[in-house]
Order: C-alpha cells, then sequence, then structure tokens
C-alpha cells in the first residue's frame, strides 16, 4: 500500500514538474494518435456516410462486418501490419516498421471500422423527413447529403473522439509496430508496460493519471456532443 | 393543365394503396384532399410532389410525361412543393431555413432576403428571423415550413394536414397566407385536411379518397357495416339508440355504404306514411354553406352516426333549422351505392 501511496505522491510531482521525458511521451502518443484519428475520420467519416445514405445490396451484411471489426484485437491488427511493412512484407522497402508511420497505420486500420459503425449509426438517427424536406425544397443529390451530414454533425464529431479515445489508450499496435523506442515510438501505454516491468512505477503512475485525465477529457467532449444530439 | 394522372397505382409489397383511374390539376385550382386515415392522401400527395413515383400509371405535368430520373424529378420539384404534416425545419436559424430553397434556385441575395421578410410576415413570424429553429413550438414550426415554401412562389404549393397540429392562431395565419400565394401568384393548391368547414369554405373542388380510391366530392355519407339481413332486399345496422339504418342489397355484409346527401331530406315536417322511403330521427349538429351556390349542407346526429343532408337555404329558414333542432330524416333505402 505505502508503495503505491508513494508512487502516487512521486507521480503527482512529476506531472506538475511536467517531467522532461514524460512530456515527450505524452507528445508522441497525442502526435500518432491525432494522425490515425484524422486519417480514420477522412476515410471512415465517407464510408459511412456512403454506406448510411445509399441502398445496395449487401448493405446489411457491410454493417454487420463493420460492427464485428469494432471488436478485433489490437494484436490481431499489430500481426496483420506487420506481416506487409516487416522486411519480408511486400512492404518492406518502405522501412515502416518500428517507427511512427507503422503505429499510424495500425491505429488508422484500428479505428476506421469505429468512426464509420458510429457514422451509419449518427446518419441512422436522423429523421427521414430531413432528406424529404430538401428534396421538396429542390435539393439536388448532393445538397440533400449535405443537409443530413449538418444535421448528423454532432454524432459524427462524438463518433471521431469515441475513435481517438479508443486509440489513446490501445497498447498491442504501439507495442508490435512502434516497438517502444525512447524518445521516437514510446507512447504512455507502451511506457507505462516497460516501466511496470522494469519495477518503476513513478512514470508509470504518473503517464497513468495523464491518460486517466486525458479519457475524461474525451468522455466530457464525447456527452457534450451527445446531449447536443439529443437536445 | 398542371397535373394529368390517368390508372395511376401505388403498391406497397402486395398492398394497393392508391388506385386513381383519373385525376386533372389545374392551374390556379384550390383543391381540397378529404379521406380517412389511411385512405391514401398523403401517398397522393407525395406522388404529386414527385417525392415518390407511382408502381403503374402515368402521371404527366405540364402535358409532358413524368420521367422518374432524379434529375428530371429536381427540376420538376422546384416547381411543386410540400408542406408535410409534422415539418422538420433544419437546425439552423430560421432566416437560414428560408434561404435554402431560395438559394437552390439561384435567387440573388438581395432578392433573398426581401422575399424572406415578406414570407415571414405572411405567417406573423417576422420578429424570429434570427431564432434558432430548433426552439420554436409546433404551430410556429408550421408557419416558417409554410413560409418557407411560399417564398418560393411554386405552380403548385401541396399542403398535408397544414393546420391539424397547430393552435388556433397558427392555422389562421396558415390559411391566410396559403390564400393569399393563390391570389398573388395564381399558385394551385391542394389541401388535404379533416377540417371539412375548411375545405368547403375555400376549395373549388373538394376530392374524396376511400381506400385509395377517388370518388366523389367528400360530400358523400360513408356508412360502415356489419349489416344484419333484415327482410328481402333490406338490411339494417342497429345504432346505440336502437335505431337502424336500412339499405338494400349489399354486397357482403362488412360492405362500406355510400348515401349522397341529395338522396335524403331532413326536416322538421313529418314525412307521409310511404313504405319506400326510411325515417330516421335525429339532431341538427352543423350547418356549412356550400361554396358558390344557396345550398346548405347539414350534418344530422342519428344517435352517434353524423348524416350529410343538403338541404336549401329556404327550408333552413322556413323551418327554423338550426345545430340544436330535432329534425326527421327519410332517405330511399335502394338510393345507396356500394364499396
Amino acid at each position: 500500500m505505502d508503495l503505491l501511496i508513494d508512487s502516487f505522491i512521486s507521480a503527482i510531482a512529476l506531472v506538475i514538474s511536467l517531467d522532461r521525458e514524460m512530456v515527450d511521451i505524452v507528445a508522441v502518443s497525442l502526435k500518432v494518435s491525432g494522425y490515425s484519428t484524422l486519417f480514420a475520420g477522412l476515410l471512415g467519416i465517407p464510408l459511412g456516410f456512403l454506406v448510411a445514405f445509399e441502398s445496395f445490396p449487401g448493405k446489411r451484411f457491410i454493417i454487420t462486418c463493420l460492427n464485428t471489426l469494432l471488436a478485433v484485437p489490437t494484436v490481431v491488427i499489430g500481426l496483420f501490419v506487420y506481416a506487409f511493412i516487416s522486411r519480408r512484407g511486400v512492404l518492406g522497402l518502405f522501412d515502416l516498421l518500428y517507427t511512427q508511420k507503422a503505429i499510424i497505420i495500425g491505429q488508422t486500420l484500428l479505428i476506421i471500422p469505429v468512426v464509420t459503425a458510429l457514422t451509419i449509426a449518427a446518419i441512422s438517427r436522423i429523421d427521414q423527413r430531413y432528406r424529404k424536406t430538401a428534396m421538396t425544397l429542390g435539393a439536388n443529390r448532393w445538397q440533400t447529403a449535405f443537409v443530413i451530414f449538418r444535421e448528423a454533425r454532432y454524432g459524427i464529431v462524438a463518433a471521431v473522439i469515441a475513435a481517438y479515445g479508443r486509440v489513446i489508450s490501445e497498447v498491442g499496435i504501439s507495442m508490435m509496430l512502434g516497438g517502444n523506442i525512447r524518445g521516437f515510438t514510446r507512447t504512455m501505454t507502451t511506457a507505462m508496460a516497460l516501466e511496470y516491468d522494469k519495477g518503476a512505477f513513478t512514470l508509470a503512475v504518473a503517464l497513468g493519471i495523464v491518460l486517466l485525465g486525458l479519457s475524461f477529457g474525451m468522455n466530457l467532449l464525447f456527452h457534450l456532443f451527445q446531449g447536443r444530439i439529443r437536445s | 393543365m398542371l397535373f394529368e394522372i390517368a390508372r395511376l397505382t401505388k403498391k406497397y409489397r402486395d398492398r394497393t394503396v392508391l388506385d386513381v383511374q383519373r385525376l386533372d390539376i389545374e392551374k390556379g385550382v384550390i383543391y381540397g384532399l378529404q379521406g380517412p386515415n389511411g385512405a391514401g392522401k398523403t401517398t397522393l400527395l407525395n406522388i404529386l410532389a414527385l417525392l415518390e413515383s407511382p408502381t403503374t400509371g402515368t402521371v404527366s405535368y405540364k402535358s409532358q410525361p413524368v420521367q422518374y430520373s432524379e434529375p428530371y424529378l429536381q427540376r420538376l420539384r422546384k416547381e411543386v412543393v410540400l408542406v408535410d404534416q409534422l415539418p422538420l425545419l433544419f437546425t439552423t436559424s430560421v432566416f437560414k431555413n428560408m434561404e435554402f430553397g431560395l438559394k437552390i434556385r439561384g435567387i440573388a441575395n438581395e432578392e433573398r432576403k426581401r422575399r424572406i421578410f415578406k414570407g415571414l410576415e405572411m405567417v406573423g413570424m417576422e420578429d424570429f428571423v434570427d431564432a434558432p429553429a430548433h426552439q420554436l413550438s409546433g404551430g410556429e414550426t408550421q408557419r416558417v415550413a409554410v413560409a418557407a415554401r411560399l417564398v418560393l412562389k411554386p405552380e403548385i404549393l401541396l399542403l398535408d394536414e397544414p393546420t391539424a397540429n397547430v393552435d388556433i392562431a397558427s392555422a389562421q395565419q396558415i390559411r391566410e397566407a396559403a390564400l393569399m400565394a393563390r391570389r398573388k401568384w395564381n399558385t394551385t393548391l391542394v389541401i388535404a385536411s379533416h377540417d371539412r368547414d375548411w375545405l368547403y369554405d375555400v376549395c373549388d373542388q373538394v376530392i374524396h379518397l376511400f381506400k385509395g380510391r377517388l370518388f366523389g366530392t367528400g360530400k358523400e355519407n360513408i356508412i360502415f357495416g356489419p349489416w344484419r339481413h333484415l327482410s328481402g332486399s333490406l338490411w339494417e345496422k342497429k345504432l346505440p339508440d336502437g335505431q337502424c339504418i336500412r339499405l338494400s342489397d349489399p354486397p357482403e355484409p362488412g360492405a362500406v355504404a355510400i348515401l349522397q346527401p341529395a338522396a335524403i331530406a331532413g326536416g322538421s315536417d313529418t314525412h307521409p306514411a310511404d313504405p319506400d322511403v326510411h325515417l330516421l330521427e335525429g339532431i341538427i349538429s352543423r350547418l356549412t354553406l356550400v361554396k358558390n351556390s344557396s345550398d346548405i349542407l347539414a350534418t344530422i346526429l342519428i344517435s352517434t352516426l353524423p348524416l350529410t343532408v343538403k338541404i336549401s337555404h329556404r327550408k333552413i329558414q322556413q323551418e327554423n333549422l338550426y345545430p340544436g333542432h330535432h329534425v326527421q330524416v327519410y332517405y330511399d333505402p335502394h338510393a345507396v351505392s356500394w364499396l
């Protein structure tokens, strides 16, 4: 118990003093998670919109696949991407393994289904009368799509926030594809795992506090947007 | 002629919800669309609004057959607009909602503003121009929705139960605004409503829709079964107060009877005994003036069944036939048609 209390007190001091190593780790985490969320948003939002807005054969099957992919373990994605970017993989010549780019690729693949599925849910929740209203006012297909998108905006932002929350706290992909290289690919979660292995809890607890703080902030934002949807 | 509809059917899966042999919609005319819930009014309005396509049959607009391809329909939808039964406004400001259709039509900025203020003024909503649309009440939403269509100066304005879910003041403003569109721009109006008095007051023509089919003028009495065989060709339906409606030869016990108001007579005088005439007693509940005529439609409550009877203005005056007055109603049981 003393160990935990001592670690916690030291960790608080570390957070307050903005310890250089801790700040670097947090920065790497924020950067890779930010990029992966951005790319997943750029791919997942239009994909989700398309699936929700259009009618085509196999639509239900696609939604079922996407919902299944929501639960895919990070290590499976890590293994899958590793097979492509390792030296023997088809993308081996780009030398991506153990770089931040590798983490971004893996994390993007992890959360594309999250963004897509939640965008589909957000669009599907929009009252069909918005579509009818836009059409009767003379809107073409693009203008009608824009109206639906605008009405679903809070739900789509909530989807992006949820996706960011998923990648900032994942460890499997960052460890397998990033390699936990200090000052380069070490993220909050991989650093915590390493510090735990070393038996040095101070930095691990400090990073845990920052991660929890970020998660809390994400959840606050998420609920704020969910509240806007309901209103 | 704006719309010509011929041999149109609309099916959802195997259920036929609309079966219209012929319907013409002329320029500048106000049409009332009447019928019970589920009669197909909204489906017909959606087809006229070019939001749904018929299963079979032809729809012509300005003598050209409508092609159900999106670019073609988008062009026509700029002339034919619909106000839904429960309209929605986009979650932006009232101004932006009003502006949406005008922008699509490429109306210049200054003209847009002028029309928006004028349109909001028509429905008494000019003070709400910057208000967030989603914070408006039901009546205010309906008024803005109507105004957003009126500013587009459409050829045809389709109104689906425009006053069903609003307060009296909002209903009045919606009615006046719709009629102003006809006066100012010769807009054709098609109004679906349960408000019979309003429809007979303002409409040039009332169309009655029942079980997806058009028939009559909406003044007909519709009497639902079940019918019990009495004797010979006569069948009857017992009313809660013990009186019986007697009619002849229903095709089946559950058939729906149509009795024309002109086939029924009513008044305070006792009808001479006539074996061919059936007599009922009731109370006048409402009198409605038929537009462009001196005839009055009296709604006479026979137990719980309201019957519409055509009575001349002179007879109303002579016999003091006002609401609340007890009267006798007599009709020939053979003067019936069946659905």
